[in-house]
């Protein structure tokens, strides 16, 4: 049987188990995804570009699949990210992970991501969590995770922060020595790296470090 | 070698500190007490430089330079010392990255890795903490005492000339104590210079302090030697009032360094 490609800028139905990076390059992503039964899905979403981007996608799971999405967002002066998720757990014994993790320099980052568990899909996991840092007064973040539940017997929870450094940890950091802004670097460093270290492709995980590592952060 | 003058912080525009006045010699051993609430981390924070205090008046002259506004990282590098009262925990920065770049930030030459795995190695086992400890993040999850001792590791990491240990025996258990006491007492013989805070008199039978220093509302209001010190952490604060007069304000106490342990999230 020949192996479907997966795309994300259409729709795709998950029949193996997938591990897919990729890179966001044009404005607007609509697409969604199906997870068939037992099957599992990885998608690291890294969207560093200098560009605009409005992100919509779907994803519907069947009975004991398995959704894992990370999105590693990097706003420049200006831009404008978009992330509307869907996560639709139809099936018992679904199970989702998405975690996004945001640099905001001066842009706008706005998440929107909603779980829902349907009446029947007992069992089922869902966990949303999201951090994004922001590096400027003018840098606008935004994260919305909504929880829909009509089953009793599940799992889910979501987190959320925002925020720029905390002034206690880079005290703390610098009266050790480094600068303010290497302890800059080592927090957001430090929030991104274990997405980033997740990264399939060898290619786009060292774009995704050298653009992290630029960063000036004074 | 520290010598503070007529020094007043406030923090978010409420004074903390009013007008402090101390000399420190090089090879002593501070004790620095007074009452809860009373200024005694405040004025750790201000010689350390931590942005959030505001030096109204006053200055800090450290080995005959003025250092009231140095950065703090600078402030690092000239040989001061500050082991938190309760670090904080720093998720995704992990330990050995942290303490490589901290130790390096320090000499003029990046250490060499095999003499970096010697260093932590030596001062993990010198205060009784297993070294797989250095691969997680910056006392993320660790216990009170795992975090003093962690503090510990990093005064013997980076040799300072002027240490500050802020209730450094606080959560430690009885053995983690006589062993960290071993470690300021031999730092203190190859010539660092210490000042302590505790409230407790265990730790100053275990390491001799040669000066004491007092601090009541924000002042220092009483100095003396070592005995001083033995005498507060045995009897109190009452024969003060009663001996020398002074009035001890009661502090409603609201927001201490010591419970900077929250995170702050705009
Ligand atoms: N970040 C802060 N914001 C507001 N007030 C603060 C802050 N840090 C300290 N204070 C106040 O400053 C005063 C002195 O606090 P400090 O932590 O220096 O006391 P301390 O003498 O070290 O007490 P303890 O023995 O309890 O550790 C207290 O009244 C405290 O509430
Ligand atoms: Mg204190």
């Amino acid at each position: 049987m020949k192996k479907e490609i997966i795309n994300i800028y259409s729709d795709n139905k998950i029949k193996t188990n997938e591990i897919c990076d990729f890179c966001i390059s044009e404005k607007e992503v609509n697409s969604s995804f199906f997870i068939e039964s037992n099957k599992s899905l990885l998608i690291n979403l890294i969207d560093i570009d200098n560009i605009n981007s409005s992100i919509n996608i779907i994803f519907n799971l069947k009975n004991k699949s398995k959704l894992l999405l990370n999105i590693i967002s990097l706003s420049s002066i200006n831009n404008k990210k978009e992330y509307h998720l869907s996560i639709n757990h139809n099936h018992p014994e679904s199970y989702s992970r998405v975690n996004i993790s945001g640099i905001n320099l001066g842009g706008n980052i706005l998440v929107d991501a909603k779980a829902r568990i349907i009446q029947g899909a007992n069992k089922s996991d869902t966990r949303i969590e999201g951090k994004i840092t922001n590096l400027s007064s003018v840098a606008r973040s935004r994260i919305s995770p909504i929880l829909y539940i009509k089953e009793n017997d599940v799992k889910a929870s979501h987190s959320a922060s925002l925020g720029s450094y905390n002034e206690a940890d880079l005290f703390y950091l610098t009266s050790r020595g480094l600068t303010l802004g290497d302890a800059k670097k080592a927090i957001t460093y430090g929030s991104i790296y274990p997405l980033i270290n997740n990264i399939n492709d060898t290619r786009i995980k060292t774009l995704s470090l050298d653009k992290i590592r630029s960063l000036s952060l004074c | 070698m520290l010598k503070i003058n007529d020094l007043n912080v406030s923090i978010d525009s409420s004074s903390i500190l009013n007008g402090i006045n101390l000399e420190i010699s090089k090879g002593d051993i501070v004790a620095l007490l007074g009452p809860n609430g009373h200024g005694k981390s405040t004025l750790f924070h201000s010689i350390m430089g931590n942005p959030r205090y505001v030096v109204n008046k006053g200055n800090i002259i450290f080995n005959g330079e003025d250092i009231t506004k140095m950065d703090v990282s600078t402030r690092s590098k000239k040989g001061l010392f500050l082991a938190f009262q309760n670090p904080p925990e720093i998720s995704g920065v992990m330990t050995l990255d942290f303490f490589k770049n901290s130790l390096n930030s320090h000499l003029d030459k990046p250490i060499k890795l095999l003499d970096f795995y010697k260093k932590t190695t030596q001062a993990y086992e010198d205060v009784g903490l297993d070294s797989s400890f250095i691969e997680r993040n910056l006392n993320e999850g660790f216990s009170g005492g795992e975090k003093k001792r962690n503090e510990i590791i990093q005064l013997q990491l980076l040799s300072p000339t002027l240490a500050m240990l802020d209730e450094i025996d606080s959560g430690l258990d009885v053995d983690a104590l006589s062993s960290i006491a071993k470690v300021i007492n031999n730092m203190h013989e190859k010539g660092t210079t210490f000042i302590l805070i505790s409230h407790y008199d265990k730790l100053f039978s275990l390491i001799n302090p040669n000066k004491t220093f007092v601090i009541i509302n924000g002042k220092v209001a009483l100095s003396g030697d070592g005995l001083l010190a033995k005498r507060i952490s045995k009897e109190g604060y009452s024969f003060i009032e009663k001996e020398f007069k002074i009035k001890i304000e009661k502090k409603e106490k609201q927001v201490s360094i010591g419970s900077c342990g929250v995170k702050q999230v705009i």
